[in-house]
């Protein structure tokens, strides 16, 4: 976390093509196909990484490529492709999860975190040994069980920031919200996870 | 000198990332002699270790069932 973050590793394609962009509007089955064959996988990928089922990534990215085609008549070739995609993804994921993108006023982990600490901020409830009590396999199924709890923007943003690796400022460009906003949302869906783990892993119950 | 609290507010909303002198040194000083922070911290990055291999997981026949269902739903439009 500490570290520089990657770039982003997926290829930004050839999608400004006016070609192939009026192959598209004219709904011609091999530009489409090969917009799954680009698209799909990394779509999967972010359902996964935003702690959906396969089954639910799938009809996540089934419904982006519907709405796409539906829009696509409006796409005007000024913006990368992905990135318009990649819009629609996050829409369909708050609409998937019925909330707005932006965060909340208040969220139960600001007390719990609170809680944590004594008056002079040192800390009162230390983080429990998460990663000598429990084995790998054991995180990685309490990591997905509490991905699932995350209201839609912590997913999002976490995402982003996490597995993308994008830089903050690119991330407030995308998801529309303003650096604090976007800090808020990073604190509690970091927070959330990491104390829904220990006390699913370690306090039983 | 950064207290606890604040080291983790810092941390878990990216906002060392943010200019400031000295910060990401403090920071560092701080989780170099406070055992508890430096174990949260750990923690996290190990949270985004995990979510990161849950999501490079999927598997090419997952994706290949997805295309084919995408490709006949859109074919419908």
């Amino acid at each position: 976390m500490l570290g520089s973050a990657r770039l982003l590793q997926m290829p930004e394609s050839n999608f400004a093509d006016p070609e192939l962009l009026e192959r598209l509007k004219k709904r011609d089955g091999r530009a489409w196909e090969s917009m799954v064959d680009l698209y799909l996988p990394q779509l999967l990928r972010a359902g996964r990484g935003m702690g959906f089922s396969g089954d639910e990534s799938r009809d996540l990215a089934q419904s982006v490529f519907v709405a796409l085609m539906e829009g696509i008549d409006r796409f005007e070739g000024r913006s990368q492709l992905r990135t318009f995609l990649f819009g629609i993804f996050y829409n369909k994921v708050s609409e998937h999860l019925r909330e707005r993108q932006r965060a909340e006023r208040n969220d139960p982990i600001d007390q719990v975190m609170e809680s944590r600490f004594d008056r002079s901020g040192k800390w009162r409830q230390p983080p429990l040994d998460i990663e000598g009590q429990l084995v790998g396999r054991e995180i990685r199924r309490l990591v997905q069980d509490c991905l699932e709890t995350l209201p839609a923007a912590q997913r999002i943003a976490f995402y982003l920031r996490e597995i993308e690796e994008i830089t903050t400022p690119e991330i407030c460009k995308k998801m529309a919200v303003s650096a604090t906003n976007l800090g808020v949302l990073l604190f509690r869906a970091r927070n959330r996870l990491r104390e829904c783990i220990e006390r699913k892993g370690l306090k039983k119950g | 000198m950064y207290r606890c609290s604040e080291v983790v507010r810092q941390v878990s909303s990216d906002e060392y990332l943010t200019p400031g002198l000295f910060k990401k040194l403090q920071i560092r000083l701080h989780l170099a002699m406070c055992k508890h922070c430096s174990r949260y911290v750990r923690q996290l990055r190990a949270l985004a270790a995990y979510v990161r291999e849950a999501a490079d997981g999927v598997s090419a026949s997952e994706i290949q069932r997805a295309k084919s269902q995408i490709l006949q739903r859109i074919s419908a439009e």
